[in-house]
């Protein structure tokens, strides 16, 4: 087992906050499957869970010339487009000229790979830079390379870009995300009421909850996608759904969604559905109900500013939950949205059991669960949607299931 | 000289609360504090549109018109012209009555039933057309404001008969234009202006109980502490803010949730019941610690989850409040000796 920097082990909303400084994985908490997950290099992304298997290699760039900000330029494809993201470091003195050192990471991007339809780039602090669940970063840019000449614009001449998002520095304050492996969805800390056990037998919208669809007899189920969104899957992820005329709900980490709000705009204008996945992807079973509530409202306030429109659903991270979890979305005007098909992309089972799984799974009224930045969900999902659509499957949001 | 102190009137007031370290509460029609009450309880409901608009298409269809205005905003600007214009103290003051009263008529006419299990929801005067005591205070407050007076709501530990309750109703108030008194606008009584003697309010630093002295023409000229610590001016009242007024609505909500601490809609409280209204009494709580009220019901949930040990915590909490608003209702008392092991 290599030895990891804690540092270098965060991934999307997921970071290994039970480490220490040098201690590693396996002495953190014991992995299944696989001999051993291998250290992740800065800006990793895939979850690290335990019984995650290793994540497959995602290929990198190399700029030429060297940018020495450039930590890492990683991209990948999903059959019809390539979308590339940078991850860029900046000291103080560097901070007075982001948008023209992302102008030029853009260009260099795309240079070094001419196929390369979208360059993303997340500029942090050196400072602070701890992957992408760590300390949010100073800047965000989506460039489209049909909107490159508009990005140039607003380096050189200031003209307003919708893709770019500047921090503010006045977000709620960091907070190191849980790793939460999604499980079947389970109460902690007390037993499941007689509310949640009817909920679950007779399916449809309960007392805020809603376990699967009322109606099982029509083949409708809602395809949804934790973790929401991440730089490089999420363009990738929108255009296979759109290929497909299939709309799907994302219940999104706020914290992100603030960062790179131009995805959930992508999402909204695209027919898909924003639910609430918290603001920092924590576990909520832990948390007062003061606290409990700050994070679910940070991120339906996060989310409503950029949609303009009120949150309807909400899913707690890893499914954990207990009474007073559902109580705080019931105050808060949400309805808590479990599933019913969980294939395991979060663990990286391989593409053939991934697929298999999903397939096998699929039922009249489910509800699937799949994350928005596990590269294998990314390989299957095309195949997948085109079982459903032959199997005579209509794949929607939760909003479009029928409830009652 | 007059004209010009009667407008720099609501300024002083609202400067000298300020200088308390509170604000009443803006809730003015249209304006962005009661959208965002409103749009909440919309959401909560699941119901689009806007409250806003649909008082002004409630106004265009009512026929219980004000100033001759054809739109609501339109009545209210008229009214507020001519109160501008009234020549006399008197004549403001009569003016300011009227659009008191019209308040009071208006809402009983557009929302026309009284829901205690529903009608503190801006909701459910759009869905079933009921009211209950904030939400009616609310919206009349607002419709004054409007019309460019000063009003805002107190919350009612005695009412009009004497009886006592632990802050178990909500009233507008309408400070009269020269000065000399504020009336009580409330939907709840036949009459425009109401009689409630015991009233809780923000005054020398604090919420605090107090009771009104009524002159004629239910004119209240001056309020008394309950804690027997001297008289306080109208003037140096201030109405409930907008904290106090969003903690209350959560309040309600808490109070009448499915299953919880009243058993609304079930017979009986149930766990997740119990666990909404503790829920919703937290939120009110971090919203207002003030609200003893919710403080108090706060320590009745956790009983009834049999959390007695942090009822009695709560409950003691609840009575360190209620001390210092200077007074304690009775079933408060009951509550804390019970904590204190003195009773059932």
């Amino acid at each position: 087992m290599a030895r990891v920097n804690k540092a270098l082990l965060v991934c999307l909303g997921l970071s290994l906050g039970a480490l220490s400084s040098g201690q590693s994985v396996a002495q953190a908490r014991p992995v299944a499957g696989p001999a051993s997950v291998p250290a992740l290099p800065p800006g990793q992304v895939q979850p690290v869970a335990p019984g995650t298997r290793a994540a497959r290699a995602v290929p990198t760039l190399t700029l030429s010339p060297a940018i020495p900000q450039v930590r890492q330029v990683q991209y990948l494809g999903n059959g019809f487009i390539e979308v590339a993201h940078a991850i860029v470091t900046v000291n103080p003195a560097e901070r007075m000229k982001l948008r023209a050192l992302a102008q030029q990471v853009v260009a260099a991007t795309f240079a070094a790979r001419p196929r390369l339809n979208e360059v993303d780039i997340s500029i942090y602090s050196a400072e602070t830079y701890a992957g992408f669940g760590g300390p949010l970063p100073l800047m965000t840019a989506s460039v489209p390379r049909s909107r490159e000449q508009d990005f140039d614009l607003w380096v050189t001449d200031r003209v307003p870009y919708d893709r770019v998002w500047v921090n503010p520095g006045h977000l709620p304050a960091y907070e190191a995300p849980d790793r939460v492996r999604e499980a079947v969805p389970k109460v902690t800390l007390g037993h499941e009421t007689s509310l949640e056990n009817q909920a679950r037998r007779e399916g449809g919208l309960l007392g805020g909850l809603l376990f699967h669809s009322k109606n099982a007899s029509s083949p409708v189920a809602a395809l949804t996608f934790d973790d929401a969104p991440h730089p490089m899957y999420e363009p990738l992820l929108l255009d296979l759904l759109r290929r497909a005329g299939v709309r799907a709900t994302f219940f999104v980490i706020g914290r992100n969604a603030a960062a790179y709000p131009y995805f959930i705009r992508d999402m909204t204008e695209s027919g898909h559905e924003v639910g609430n996945h918290t603001y920092h992807h924590l576990r909520l079973p832990p948390l007062t109900s003061v606290k409990m509530l700050d994070e679910i409202q940070q991120a339906n306030a996060a989310i409503e500013r950029i949609t303009g429109e009120p949150v309807k659903y909400f899913r707690p991270p890893g499914g954990e939950y207990d009474a007073q979890v559902l109580a705080a979305a019931r105050v808060l005007g949400l309805t808590t949205v479990f599933w019913t098909d969980d294939p395991g992309d979060f663990q990286n089972p391989g593409d053939a059991l991934l697929e298999s799984r999903l397939r096998t799974k699929l039922r009249p009224g489910g509800i699937v669960l799949l994350h928005d930045n596990a590269s294998e969900m990314l390989s299957i999902l095309q195949s997948f949607l085109r079982t459903a659509r032959y199997r005579g499957f209509t794949l929607t949001t939760v909003g479009g299931l029928p409830k009652y | 000289m007059l004209k010009k102190m009667f407008l720099l009137l609501p300024l002083l007031v609202s400067q000298s609360a300020l200088a308390q370290g509170i604000t009443p509460a803006d809730v003015s029609y249209g304006g962005d504090n009661v959208r965002a009450l409103a749009a909440e309880s919309y959401k909560l409901a699941g119901l689009s549109g806007d409250f806003t608009t649909w008082l002004a298409d409630a106004y265009a269809k009512a026929g219980v018109p004000l100033s001759g205005g054809k739109t609501l905003d339109e009545a209210l600007s008229a009214r507020k012209a001519e109160l501008a214009d009234a020549k006399t103290p008197a004549e403001k003051d009569q003016l300011a009555r009227d659009t008191g009263a019209w308040a009071h008529k208006f809402i009983k006419k557009v929302v026309p039933k009284f829901s205690l299990e529903r009608g503190y929801e801006f909701a459910s005067i759009v869905k079933t057309g009921e009211r209950q005591c904030l939400l009616q205070s609310t919206v009349i407050a607002g419709l004054l404001q409007k019309a460019g007076l000063d009003s805002g709501l107190v919350m009612v530990w005695k009412s009009m008969s004497g009886q006592e309750s632990n802050l178990g109703h909500v009233t507008s108030v309408l400070r009269l234009p020269s000065g000399a008194g504020d009336v009580q606008v409330d939907a709840s009584e036949p009459q425009p202006f109401a009689t409630h003697s015991g009233i809780l309010a923000w005054t020398d630093g604090n919420y605090r109980f107090m009771t009104a002295t009524f002159d004629k023409d239910n004119m209240i000229t001056g309020y008394t502490r309950a804690d027997g610590r001297g008289e306080v001016k109208p003037a140096a009242l201030t109405f409930l803010s907008l904290k106090y007024l969003r903690s209350q609505y959560d309040y309600y909500r808490a109070e009448r949730a499915t299953g919880g601490v009243l058993g609304t809609g079930t017979g009986r409280s149930n766990p997740a019941g119990l666990k909404t209204s503790e829920t919703y009494l937290l939120r009110a709580l971090q919203t207002e610690p003030k609200n003893a009220l919710a403080a108090s019901v706060l320590g009745t949930v956790l009983r009834k989850e049999g959390r007695n040990a942090e009822a009695q915590a709560q409950y003691r909490k609840a009575a360190v409040l209620y001390a210092a608003e200077g007074h304690t209702p009775s079933g408060m008392l009951a509550n804390l000796n019970w904590a204190n092991g003195k009773g059932q």
